[in-house]
């Protein structure tokens, strides 16, 4: 099922209907896992089934945790690290292996399962979570595709205090229109950005990647910037649209985007780029190798590494790795070059447009590895670049408009937000917020470009 | 109540306002041509005479129709005059009108030859429709001194071609004159608001995009068949039957469908036909125009691909700007060969 589909249209009114009318939260969960379940049935029933195991198994193992830390010499330790390994080699079989094919959104609900035995471990969360909250917190279908990935110490409490769509001040009742109004423009929003920008983006994207030996370099170059854009515009599409979907339900969801390609370094870009995935790696992956407490070297080296898990996260070709590997090195020779000028040691302080544009070179390029079909073709689509081919000149149109459109956002968020999002809720009870959301809804069906509707993070 | 009531409204004035909006933005985006329907003439249907056409969604064209419905520059037949029929390639409502290769061709021919193109080609009237119209042709324009026909493809089998001999004929109760004045107020007033509010149109376009998943929907299958006894035969009877219509100068001009390949080469989507269609034109001694050569050659040269725009993808969809300046090349060299072998 899609979010732009009229079944999913229905899916969610029934359940915020459901939602505003049942009281009952026990009611409310089993709709929700019901609703999710049947969600994700539309990719397979054995991708369902795993879902489920996996679900269960990851509540069964946070109980005998849990049960094990009550006790004076429990093995909770060694539990987890056998059930989190566990998990971690499913997911390896699935990916890395390809007997199977992974059942769509298992990188990002797995992320979650471990999240839910970390944090129980460390005592985050209530050691008695219902079972049912633990299968709505892996399976909520919003986030199940694509994410944002959530702790299981951000979302659980949200179950326990869910309200629905009443106003958390007068829980007797009342709609919070706010609420309604920011989740169905988040939706909207996220609508015109896969249909318009992303999708349209991808019919060039896809043509030159798929023939880079055609292209001349610059063609190449600029097929590597709207890549770019592509990318971002549908990986904030899918989270926006599960973000106001969440929020419709009752739900806050971490907000996966902040301008990222406004970034100043490379570890601000991971700070404003899937925000829900570089959280989960800074806590559960980075922070437990020794973050930044045990020297500078050993520092560089925990970015490095946590780069790489997330590059091999992506995807199990070699592609991905270099594309982690490179993320990392690039962290790395920020913070060295940091800590240099926090000990005055180093002078230089580059303009920050320049450290914005430099930074947006670097992670435009190397989208490159992370977009091409396998190493061969990276080294020749830089090649190409850097030799400035002659090929097929194609300079896709849209990519400059959307270009110019994303430019102008940064702007604005520099001018007046001191480069975080700009963009604002409406106010839907004026004139001229309903007419701005008409003019998107409109928008978004008038320019859709039908013919490439999966977001591109679901296949990661 | 009195707030509900208010907010109702505001929504409906905002949607109203919006579509107004969206409306207006149409007209430099996609406002395409009403098309008046007939059933016997030199194609399927005339374009509402003096309308501006606006198609923005491949490539760009902002163009008229004349007043006899056809998209051309209004321009007079001269006694020596040449058809151009087609489909949507020959009609290109992508491109600037200034580069459709009947265009490019009226250009050339301007320099002291007397000569002039007129373009009939509408959307969807393949190589089969044309055929099928040619007697519409004859009967509505009975002074043409040739007809070129433009096709992507020769892909049909031995029943398509026979079938494209079963002529439409010509009917002067279907002329352009007849039908805008056989219309009621209440027929021109329905063509004035479906002027006027080109999104519509955009919006059951995209509608009918969406639920369609095949593409761009062709006249035929890809020919699988083989080219034996009874297909050359098919093919000749065809072609023999259309110059046993007419004595005027006959050329058909192919140009096929591309793709780039991964190893970075471009590749002909040709079925195989071409050659067997070339022979039989020349023994009906109508002059085939095969386009495969010349993409290659500028592929191989210059990197240039004959189809795509920049706002779609290279090497599909419709025939470019450079695709019909060459074309206008080869026709043009045919054009001024056979005027040249017809003086004395």
């Amino acid at each position: 099922m899609n979010f732009l589909s009229l079944p999913f249209m229905i899916l969610m009114v029934i359940l915020i209907l459901f939602v505003s009318l049942i009281k009952n939260k026990s009611l409310v969960k089993l709709a929700f896992i019901a609703a999710s379940y049947y969600f994700y049935s539309g990719f397979g029933l054995t991708a369902l089934i795993i879902l489920i195991l996996m679900s269960y198994f990851t509540y069964m193992s946070g109980r005998i945790i849990a049960r094990e830390k009550r006790k004076k010499f429990g093995i909770e330790k060694q539990l987890l690290i056998a059930t989190v390994t566990l998990q971690l080699l499913v997911l390896i079989f699935f990916k890395y292996f390809g007997i199977l094919t992974m059942p769509v959104g298992m990188s990002f609900y797995m992320l979650q399962a471990i999240s839910y035995l970390v944090d129980m471990y460390r005592g985050d969360i209530d050691e008695n979570t219902e079972l049912l909250d633990v299968l709505l917190f892996i399976a909520f279908f919003p986030q199940i595709l694509s994410g944002p990935i959530m702790k299981a110490k951000e979302f659980l409490p949200q179950i326990k205090e869910h309200k629905g769509l009443r106003k958390e001040e007068d829980p007797k009742g009342g709609i919070d229109f706010e609420r309604l109004s920011f989740g169905i423009q988040l939706f909207a929003l996220g609508a015109f950005e896969k249909l318009v920008i992303a999708d349209r983006l991808s019919v060039s994207v896809d043509s030159v990647y798929l023939a880079p030996k055609a292209y001349s370099g610059l063609s190449l170059l600029f097929a590597s910037l709207g890549y770019t854009l592509q990318l971002f515009f549908d990986f904030a599409a899918y989270s926006n649209m599960a973000v106001g979907v969440g929020k419709l339900l009752g739900f806050d969801l971490t907000v996966n985007f902040n301008l990222p390609y406004l970034a100043l370094n490379p570890s601000d870009f991971w700070r404003r780029w899937h925000i829900s995935l570089s959280s989960w790696l800074k806590e559960y992956v980075y922070i437990p190798l020794g973050g930044s407490r045990k020297g500078k070297i050993r520092t560089y080296v925990n970015l490095i590494l946590t780069m790489i898990v997330s590059g091999m996260w992506h995807g199990s070709t070699i592609n991905f790795f270099v594309w982690g590997a490179l993320h990392g090195i690039a962290s790395a020779i920020n913070r060295f070059f940091g800590e240099l000028r926090k000990e005055g040691r180093f002078d230089l302080h580059l303009p920050d447009i320049v450290s914005r544009i430099l930074t947006f070179l670097l992670v435009s390029f190397l989208w490159i590895p992370f977009r091409a079909k396998d190493l061969k073709d990276t080294l020749i689509i830089f090649s190409r670049i850097f030799t400035l081919k002659a090929g097929i000149n194609y300079f896709y149109v849209y990519t400059w408009i959307f270009a110019a459109l994303l430019l102008l956002i940064q702007a604005l968020a520099l001018i007046k937000n001191k480069g975080n999002n700009p963009i604002r809720v409406l106010p839907l009870n004026k004139f001229y917020g309903k007419l701005i959301l008409a003019l998107l809804i409109i928008a978004s069906f008038m320019f859709a470009y039908f013919g490439n509707g999966a977001f591109i993070y679901s296949q990661f | 109540m009195k707030i509900l009531i208010k907010q109702m409204l505001q929504w409906m004035a905002a949607i109203t306002a919006a579509l107004f909006i969206m409306n207006l933005f149409c007209f430099i985006y996609y406002s395409p041509f009403l098309e008046l329907k007939r059933e016997h003439g030199a194609n399927t249907g005339f374009l509402l005479p003096g309308m501006r056409g606006v198609y923005g969604m491949e490539g760009y064209c902002m163009a008229g129709s004349d007043k006899r419905g056809y998209v051309n520059r209004d321009l007079p037949l001269e006694k020596d005059y040449y058809l151009v029929a087609g489909a949507s390639h020959s009609e290109g409502l992508f491109l600037p009108v200034e580069d459709r290769f009947s265009d490019v061709l009226n250009e050339k021919l301007k320099e002291g030859e007397g000569l002039k193109v007129y373009n009939i080609a509408r959307s969807g009237n393949f190589f089969s429709v044309v055929t099928q119209h040619f007697d519409g042709i004859l009967g509505e324009f009975p002074d043409a001194k040739g007809i070129i026909i433009e096709t992507d493809s020769l892909s049909y089998d031995t029943k398509a071609w026979r079938d494209s001999m079963i002529q439409v004929g010509y009917d002067e109760g279907e002329s352009i004159e007849a039908i805008m004045s056989g219309m009621s107020s209440m027929d021109k007033l329905k063509l004035n608001i479906k002027r006027c509010l080109p999104l519509v149109r955009e919006l059951h376009k995209q509608f009918l995009t969406m639920q369609s998943s095949s593409g761009e929907l062709r006249e035929s299958d890809v020919y699988k068949g083989d080219f034996d006894e009874e297909y050359k035969r098919a093919l000749n009877e065809l072609l023999a039957f259309l110059r046993s219509r007419t004595d005027k100068e006959l050329i058909i001009v192919f140009h096929p469908a591309v793709s780039i390949e991964e190893s970075g080469d471009m590749k002909l989507l040709s079925t195989g036909a071409e050659e067997l269609f070339g022979e039989a034109c020349r023994a009906n001694d109508i002059e085939f125009i095969d386009m495969s050569e010349r993409f290659l050659e500028a592929y191989e040269e210059e990197h240039i691909v004959p189809m795509g725009f920049s706002n779609t993808t290279m090497a599909s969809g419709h025939t470019n700007k450079a695709a019909h300046r060459m074309m206008a090349e080869e026709i043009y060299k045919v054009i001024r060969s056979e005027k040249e072998s017809d003086q004395p």
